[in-house]
């Protein structure tokens, strides 16, 4: 009905997209020709450089596939690595979708082709993350009688852990601890080991285990490290937890489905039907998804259609999560071994984002380290500069490099204020002088972005980072410039939120009574829990007006004296609600129930308490009784609350999640941590390369030149002999020795960043990152680091000064 | 000059019952529990919701799969309770329970003595009087014609009155879950099916069927863990739940006729189950529709009588079914809602309005402005007293909320 010009001219028509056919069979060249018309049945491999308009050739490729192959929308499944993705390519295929379609039925003169074209429905097709499919698909095939999977999040599992940690006292454990030391490449008894540390390690080597299917069982009867059986019983009563009550972590989750698919117990119509699979963000696949992709490719090949992959090994970023990148360089083979099918490697080279210096500036970055160059895709070419020459000026790469972190984050914040206040900033370059301005009626300060290693505002010792001191100095100014960074501080350091819990401790645990009673709570909880209560003190004394008529203090007393607002009765035998109690009180901080932000932060505590509720036995709730004040079930229910609601909080264990800002003005300035920044572009990026790093320590040599391997490469190397996929998948071409995984990883993770931006890329750090520095004696000495040219051999190729960067001088 | 930061495509996605019945009933009280997901802190209406839904798929995936559910009636302690447990340990498994007052939570070994302090058990409480009328009044009828059960329908409008500058999307995404969707063949269609017969009583639905010559039609129906809603405007003259709940079927129904395979759907049910077994609250206000003429299935000879002369009385409480017949509650627990091209139109152009609604509030937040003067308060007393909001709500009519304690 439909011919592929016709399909072509319409995209182009409509969405002023223009898919250029060189007219050859050179997928180098001619990729997104090539991706978005390969042949249904044919499956690809699609290794996407960065600003290649990956979705725009997803989706494209996708709708291609409906138009033209009359594939039926409801066997399409398109899967993404997050949900903000999968909305976005959702929304592409429906708003696109609607566009062409309506264009081609005014074209069309045939009145079956009218009706075919009207009765397509775009909201048929499956787009999602892998999470959210597998829990679709389970709930939809589950047996009869069979409940649905109650999905938990991170933070639930922390709990469960802590409480088996708890239980018994395997916290104390020496054993374990030297084990978790042992896989932090320290010594035994080392003592920086703390519990929230403890908690989080054991739940990324429990992850490890299912997303590579590691019999860890096994393991422990191969090695000699004690704490492992230790570790063995902790993750088998933390499954039996799970288990009691069908909850289902993400990667239970995802090997529920891994089970339906091999085991073929499914009956849905779309999972017998599916036609078309395809997978975005391969290079940040596990072991298990793999094979449920495989198991995918499977159903599709067997109706006729196809499998696709997309990805970019050099963005692969996450192997902390388990993504093992060595699945997308293999995937040609691992698939035609598997399935007898090889599929057609297609490269999209062209860069639609960044000016010429800047892609001229990564082309060089990833081919800096000889032996990295053996790690990635076999052939890769460097990416092309394709954007239109003359939308851009071609600015130099810049740098900001200062004495000291206090005069980083001033200059920094006195750049941004001249384009966002004054609307431009010229820097002088010898003779050139580089005008930037912000597009004077469009612009603002959401056009930048700070990318940090980590965006917290504070190191381990509390002391700030750049992130704060930057914030700082732009809340500073006339007109304040505001900032979004929502993972950069935690919520126990949220006044409102500190106020909050105050307020709540001294309601149901007046003079600490129980707070004192636990012997075992974590220092760093208890001094967060004073400051709290001490906040909370500060702010009923302040005397807030009385709202609804009702004062604050008579408030916090009723509950403390266990007696009734209205009649002053006493209480008897009661279970309140924490939920319940949170709301009342925040009739005092209208800040968390007006603000966008505060509402946020407010959702957050009021989803560890709900999520609480799931695997506590008093489910959040106070038993409270005027009689017994001091009862054993009383204070029994107060404990839990500190153990499973405010020590995570205080302990930094609850993450603010960035899909509650949905309705953020669009104004702030971003700060955000490289891997957030994953897929996303802005005009000006700004990369901190170094504002930490004064000298040479040992202690971050892993975040520019690693002197041992990390927890998760040791974690790695340890396990997988013992996984069960080891073999079926047949990974291989592993640098030999584990510390070139991290520097590996470094690479990667800069080159995302130095993507990021369109227009203008600005390096930024201490002086002793760019010149080196001096020792009392007077020798030098210099900071090796990747982000700064250094390869891992130790030889600086960008050489001290970087005078690959134009800087930007006082 | 730097290039201007391009924002995402995003289609904004609203579910029927998530978000636009919710935002209907109050638009700020959506904001908070819907757009933000803050829990409740007693959530159990969601509880019955959820409940009766469960109860109802789970009793028909018996009767179709296992033979020894093939014949009604089904024995309440032997057959039913068990479904009733089953579904309440789901939920409880994610935190949602019943006040004991309405539904005995005792189990065999269950963990929480106190719950339900009575001897006996199990209770047939309130909740357990619904489900076995439920199943057994409705359940033989409906459980034949059912063809599928909790179907996913999707579909993709323009946005009203689009302006490039200030909306987020020229669309937006219409979601919903119908509970089951019937496949009759109405000319011949089982015998004695009470459903079937309300079809056939109704003028409207027989003036679709007659017009058309097909045999095969679908009809959607969803269960409401709730009474059947006053069927007049309120006294501001705006639309209620009685409209809201016709607009969601007609909605689903257009939905489901752009799914190729779908045959014509000429009728939509709702079961407003809890008229099966009224509770005293229940009660109270179907006294106040009689008196106000503001229901549309009245009682009439005994029933009428006996509900004007019904006093609630705390203390001595007398079961609903002594006081309404089987016949009535039967006839207010069934919604027949005949479906039409115009009136299917009509309801998205009423969905086009509330998400332009949202939208603007939408964009009043992004503009910088605080979450309560973005989105309206509404005051309807029976949802604003189990608002957890409503100690801070601008609403006038909100100011006699407190925070109490507990």
């Amino acid at each position: 009905m439909i011919e592929l010009n016709e399909y072509l001219d319409a995209v182009k028509n409509q969405l002023n997209i223009d898919i250029k056919n060189d007219n050859t069979d050179d997928d180098s060249t001619n990729g997104q020709y090539i991706a978005i018309n390969t042949k249904f049945n044919e499956c690809s491999f699609i290794v996407a450089g960065p600003g290649s308009g990956k979705t725009t050739v997803m989706t494209l490729r996708v709708l291609k596939l409906i138009f033209i192959d009359k594939i039926d929308p409801k066997y399409i499944l398109v899967t993404t690595f997050t949900r903000k993705a999968a909305a976005e390519l959702s929304s592409r295929v429906l708003g696109w979708g609607d566009q062409i379609k309506q264009h081609l039925i005014e074209r069309s003169k045939d009145p079956d082709t009218q009706n075919t074209l009207k009765s397509i429905d775009f909201n048929q097709i499956t787009v999602g993350t892998l999470d959210s499919i597998s829990e679709k698909i389970l709930r939809i095939n589950r047996e009869p009688g069979n409940p649905s999977p109650i999905i938990i999040k991170e933070f639930t599992s922390k709990a469960i852990i802590t409480q088996c940690l708890l239980k018994h006292r395997w916290d104390k454990d020496d054993d374990l601890k030297a084990y978790i030391n042992f896989l932090f490449g320290r010594k035994p008894d080392d003592g920086r080991l703390n519990f929230s540390d403890m908690v989080e390690k054991i739940l990324s080597i429990y992850q490890r285990c299912n997303n590579d299917q590691i019999n860890f069982a096994q393991y422990v009867e191969n090695t000699e490290h004690k704490g492992a059986r230790v570790l063995n019983d902790l993750l088998d009563e933390y499954k039996q937890k799970l288990d009691e009550k069908n909850l289902f972590d993400f990667s239970r989750l995802e090997f529920g489905l891994y089970k339906l698919l091999s085991e073929k117990r499914y009956s849905d119509d779309f999972l017998k039907n599916m036609q078309i699979v395809i997978i975005d963000e391969y290079q940040d696949t596990n072991f298990i998804q793999t094979r449920i992709y495989f198991e995918f490719a499977k159903i599709a090949l067997q109706n006729g259609g196809s499998l696709s992959v997309v990805g970019d090994d050099d963005q692969s970023i996450y192997r902390f999560r388990g993504a093992t990148v060595e699945l997308f360089r293999n995937f040609p083979d691992h698939f035609s071994n598997s399935l007898h099918q090889t599929p057609r490697i297609i490269r999209l080279r062209d860069n639609f984002r960044s000016t010429e210096n800047i892609v001229d500036f990564i082309n060089k970055y990833v081919q800096l380290d000889s032996d990295y160059q053996n790690v990635r895709v076999n052939n890769k070419l460097p990416i092309i500069p394709s954007r239109s020459k003359t939308e851009y000026y071609n600015y130099p790469i810049f740098g900001l490099f200062r004495d000291d972190l206090d005069s980083l984050a001033s200059d920094l914040a006195d750049f941004i204020n001249s384009l966002y206040v004054h609307n431009s900033k010229i820097i002088k370059d010898g003779e050139l002088e580089h005008n930037i301005q912000l597009n004077s009626s469009e612009g603002s300060a959401a056009d930048l972005c700070v990318l940090c290693p980590s965006a917290k505002e504070r190191d381990y010792s509390d002391d700030p980072k750049l992130p704060l001191l930057l914030k700082n100095e732009l809340e500073r100014l006339n007109p304040k410039i505001k900032v979004f960074n929502p993972s950069g501080k935690k919520l126990s350091q949220i006044p409102e939120i500190m106020k909050l819990c105050g307020l709540i401790l001294e309601c149901i645990d007046p003079k600490k009574t129980v707070q004192d009673e636990i012997q075992s709570l974590p220092h760093k909880a208890r001094s967060s829990f004073d400051e709290w209560r001490s906040e909370a003190q500060k702010f009923i004394t302040s005397n807030p007006p009385a709202l609804r008529n009702v004062v604050l203090y008579e408030f916090v007393n009723c509950w403390q004296q266990r007696k009734k607002r209205s009649n002053k009765e006493p209480i008897i035998e009661q279970n309140v609600s924490l939920i319940d109690l949170s709301y009342n009180l925040v009739t005092w901080i209208p800040f968390l129930m007006e603000d966008i932000e505060g509402l946020a932060y407010f959702e957050s505590i009021l989803r560890t308490m709900e999520d609480n509720i799931l695997f506590s036995s008093y489910k959040s709730e106070i038993f409270v009784d005027a009689t017994l004040p001091f009862s054993r079930y009383q204070k029994a229910t107060v404990r839990e609350a500190y153990w499973n609601i405010f020590v995570p909080i205080a302990l930094g264990a609850i993450e603010i999640e960035e899909d509650l800002f949905e309705t953020l003005p669009h104004d702030r300035l971003n700060i955000m941590s490289i891997h957030q920044a994953k897929g996303l572009e802005f005009p000006l990026v700004i990369v901190d390369v170094g504002s930490e790093f004064k000298i040479t320590h040992e202690g971050h040599a892993f975040k520019r030149h690693p002197v041992k391997p990390s927890f998760d490469t040791i974690v790695e190397t340890e396990l997988r002999p013992f996984s069960q996929l080891e073999n079926q998948l047949n990974i291989g071409g592993q640098n030999p020795r584990n510390i070139d995984r991290d520097f590996d990883d470094l690479i990667r993770k800069f080159f995302v960043a130095y993507s990021r931006p369109q227009d203008i890329l600005l390096i930024i750090g201490l002086n002793p990152v760019r010149d080196g520095y001096s020792l009392k004696k007077g020798a030098r000495r210099e900071i090796k680091n990747i982000a700064t040219g250094w390869d891992r051999k130790g030889t600086w190729i960008w050489g001290p000064g970087l005078n690959n960067l134009t800087h930007i001088r006082r | 000059m730097l290039t201007v930061k391009s924002k995402p495509t995003i289609i904004p996605t609203y579910n029927l019952t998530g978000d636009l019945l919710s935002y209907l009933k109050c638009p700020l009280q959506y904001r908070y529990y819907n757009k933000a997901a803050l829990p409740p802190s007693k959530p159990v209406q969601l509880w019955f919701g959820e409940f009766i839904h469960g109860v109802m798929e789970e009793a028909y995936v018996r009767w179709k799969e296992d033979p020894r559910y093939k014949k009604f009636p089904w024995d309440w302690k032997n057959e039913i309770r068990e479904i009733e447990e089953m579904i309440n340990d789901r939920l409880n498994a994610r935190g949602l329970h019943a006040y004991k007052k309405v539904f005995c939570e005792y189990k065999e070994g269950f963990e929480h003595p106190g719950k339900c302090g009575k001897l006996g058990h199990p209770h047939k409480f309130l909740v357990s009087e619904r489900t076995d009328l439920a199943i057994n009044s409705w359940g033989q009828h409906l459980f034949p014609l059912i063809e599928e059960v909790e179907i996913d329908l999707k579909g993709t409008r323009e946005m009203i009155n689009y302006q490039k500058n200030s909306d987020r999307s020229k669309y937006y995404g219409i979601s919903g879950v119908a509970d089951v969707i019937s496949s009759i063949k109405i000319r011949d269609s089982p015998h004695g099916n009470l459903i079937i017969h309300y079809l056939h009583e109704n003028p409207e639905i027989q003036r679709i069927i007659d017009a058309t010559d097909q045999e095969e039609f679908e009809i959607l129906i969803d269960y409401k863990g709730s009474r059947r809603p006053s069927s007049t405007l309120d006294l501001e003259g705006k639309t209620t739940e009685w409209h809201h709940h016709e607009w969601q079927i007609l909605t689903y129904a257009g939905l489901r006729a752009q799914n190729k395979n779908a045959k014509p759907v000429i009728a939509g049910i709702i079961f407003y189950l809890n008229e099966l077994f009224p509770s005293n609250r229940d009660l109270l206000d179907f006294q106040v529709e009689v008196k106000n003429g503001s229901t549309d299935v009245l009682p009439t000879g005994r029933d009428l009588m006996n509900i004007n002369k019904w006093k609630h009385n705390r203390k001595k409480s007398q079961r609903s079914d002594n006081i309404l017949s089987g016949e009535l509650r039967s006839k207010r627990s069934i919604r027949i809602i005949p479906i039409t091209q115009e009136k299917i139109l009509e309801s998205f152009s009423h969905f086009d309005n509330v998400v332009k609604d949202i939208e603007k509030s939408v964009q009043s937040e992004i503009r910088g402005n605080i979450i309560p003067s973005c989105w309206d308060a509404r005051f309807i007393e029976k949802t604003c007293t189990a608002c957890d909001a409503k100690t801070f709500c601008p609403n006038k009519e909100c100011m006699r909320y407190s925070p109490q304690v507990p």
